[in-house]
């Protein structure tokens, strides 16, 4: 019997789950390890049902600051790259703001924003905002500076206008650079949410994995593990199929090994 | 009556070495309907003559007239065709070629004629090509889809920079073939630089050799093979010869700029 290239793809993604989880089950069965540092699926599952009345609210309540603070941070990224796209003076101006903040780690400025919006949804949502559109940001200022000049000239020389030139090249040029600075931006708008909410959060995810914390109760904090990145996945498989669908034409090929490509 | 007409086109690239003097002086006048081949010594500025003629870039000094106008800047009366890829990858093969004239505001029943008549005009309607997206297609196709999107914009001069410098010799040599179809079927004025004198031997009703540093006239030939040409005029001896003295003048030329850079030295 011969396997198709595909399916042998899909058997080697499934090797390494398969061993975590025999190693997982292996070190949890025989005490290898102290349930403190890595409890058993039964432990986490009784974490689970202790702390489930409480997750309903928690988990609406950092869902919908992060995508509050997401599509905020996604409206002025995508704004603000356009206006760049379109103008030399704003990507001038606005992209060297973007290359000064690019190195700088957002995280460090949680205290700020405690100190500059007060405890509560309000600076964690400014920041999600801010750690989001700065990356898109920096993608798509990177992704205008990149368009080949052959584009630009070919578009020109077929009649078309500066608003045309931006419409019919920079822009779908860009969008998967777009899409793709959206999909980052979403994966860390999460991380954004649990650091966010260790500073003075009464509410929320990341809140329940303080109390958990301060019990030392492993399990509970790796359901909430295991919560936020389930979220985080099914969002980043949802922007994922948008990606697919606009990045059609890119010469990019999906699964195939750099090395190894049949095609 | 002269379709193009460049006056004392003066080309310098300041750089931080000094000064470079790529096109001195300019005169030329091209007919309606002339196929005119430049070709010389690399960094003779012969691409740089046919962008100023696009207008994608400004020539230090000197003037660019078509019918008689002052040329300002790029515009559909003048298609290019570039050596590197330049088909919007982000369009498939249909729209790049209905590109221009969607620019154009032509209605879509008449964009669909010309994309089907231009199309066939460069061999491209087998099985459903016209739905692929151009990094599903090879080299030689691409080629054919960025010519057929310079044709079916109607434009008056067709300015064509080594647009066959990358391709293999058989799909070159059918491009030429193509060309040649294309041109008498549409009357085009063409200007195209190459490196490849028998190229330019086989298309051109007149080749202009650039010598280089800087960038002048040095000769002027007139292949007169009968029209409509056949590949085979490629074996003639009157082709070989006619090849033979334009690569004795390459010859000159090129040891001219070697001497110079010794001399530079």
């Amino acid at each position: 019997m011969k396997l198709s290239r595909s399916t042998i793809n899909r058997i080697q993604k499934l090797i390494p789950i398969i061993l975590i989880l025999i190693t997982r089950f292996i070190t949890t069965e025989y005490r290898l390890l102290r349930p403190l540092f890595l409890p058993s699926p039964k432990e986490l599952f009784y974490a689970f049902t202790m702390m489930a009345p409480q997750l309903p609210r928690a988990i609406g309540i950092s869902l919908s600051m992060i995508i509050t603070g997401f599509l905020i941070g996604s409206f002025f990224g995508i704004i603000s790259s356009m206006v760049m796209a379109y103008s030399r003076l704003f990507l001038n101006m606005f992209g060297s703001i973007f290359d000064f903040l690019r190195p700088v780690p957002v995280f460090a400025l949680i205290p700020m924003f405690v100190l500059w919006f007060g405890i509560g949804r309000t600076p964690q949502i400014a920041l999600i905002a801010l750690g989001t559109s700065v990356t898109m940001g920096v993608t798509t200022t990177e992704a205008i500076r990149n368009i080949p000049n052959i584009y630009i000239e070919a578009s020109r020389t077929l009649g078309a206008s500066r608003i045309q030139v931006f419409s019919t090249i920079v822009v779908p040029y860009i969008i998967p650079h777009i899409v793709g600075a959206i999909r980052l931006a979403a994966a860390m708008s999460f991380g954004l949410d649990v650091a966010a909410e260790f500073m003075g959060s009464q509410t929320g995810l990341g809140y329940l994995m303080i109390v958990q914390q301060q019990y030392l109760r492993t399990s509970g904090i790796l359901v909430i593990v295991i919560i936020y990145s389930a979220f985080a996945i099914i969002l980043d498989r949802i922007i994922a199929t948008i990606e697919k669908h606009v990045t059609a034409w890119t010469t990019r090929s999906g699964d195939s090994h750099a090395l190894d490509r049949e095609n | 009556m002269d379709k193009i007409r460049l006056e004392k086109i003066n080309m310098t690239f300041r750089s931080k070495k000094g000064d470079v003097h790529i096109l001195h002086n300019i005169d030329l006048n091209v007919r309606d309907g002339e196929f005119v081949c430049f070709i010389g010594p690399s960094g003779c500025g012969k691409s740089t003559l046919l962008r100023i003629i696009a207008g994608l870039q400004t020539a230090t000094s000197g003037q660019v007239f078509k019918d008689g106008k002052l040329l300002i800047g790029p515009g559909s009366d003048r298609a290019m065709v570039f050596q590197d890829d330049s088909v919007f990858p982000w369009l498939t093969v249909e729209k790049n070629i209905e590109y221009g004239l969607k620019i154009k505001n032509l209605p879509k029943q008449e964009r669909k004629i010309l994309v089907d008549y231009y199309l066939s005009l460069v061999g491209l309607t087998t099985r459903d090509l016209r739905r692929y997206y151009p990094k599903e297609l090879s080299g030689g196709m691409r080629k054919r889809v960025d010519m057929a999107r310079a044709f079916a914009n109607d434009p008056d001069v067709l300015l064509m920079d080594e647009p066959f410098g990358m391709l293999d010799a058989m799909t070159k040599e059918n491009l030429q073939i193509e060309t040649l179809r294309i041109w008498s079927e549409t009357k085009k004025t063409i200007c195209f630089v190459t490196h490849d004198l028998e190229e330019a031997l086989f298309l051109s009703d007149r080749i202009i050799v650039l010598e280089s540093d800087p960038g002048k006239v040095y000769q002027v030939y007139l292949p007169h093979f009968e029209r409509p040409r056949d590949v085979n005029i490629k074996m003639s001896s009157d082709f070989q010869m006619m090849r033979k003295e334009l690569i004795d003048v390459m010859d000159i030329l090129l040891s001219k700029e070697s001497r110079h850079d010794y001399e530079v030295k």
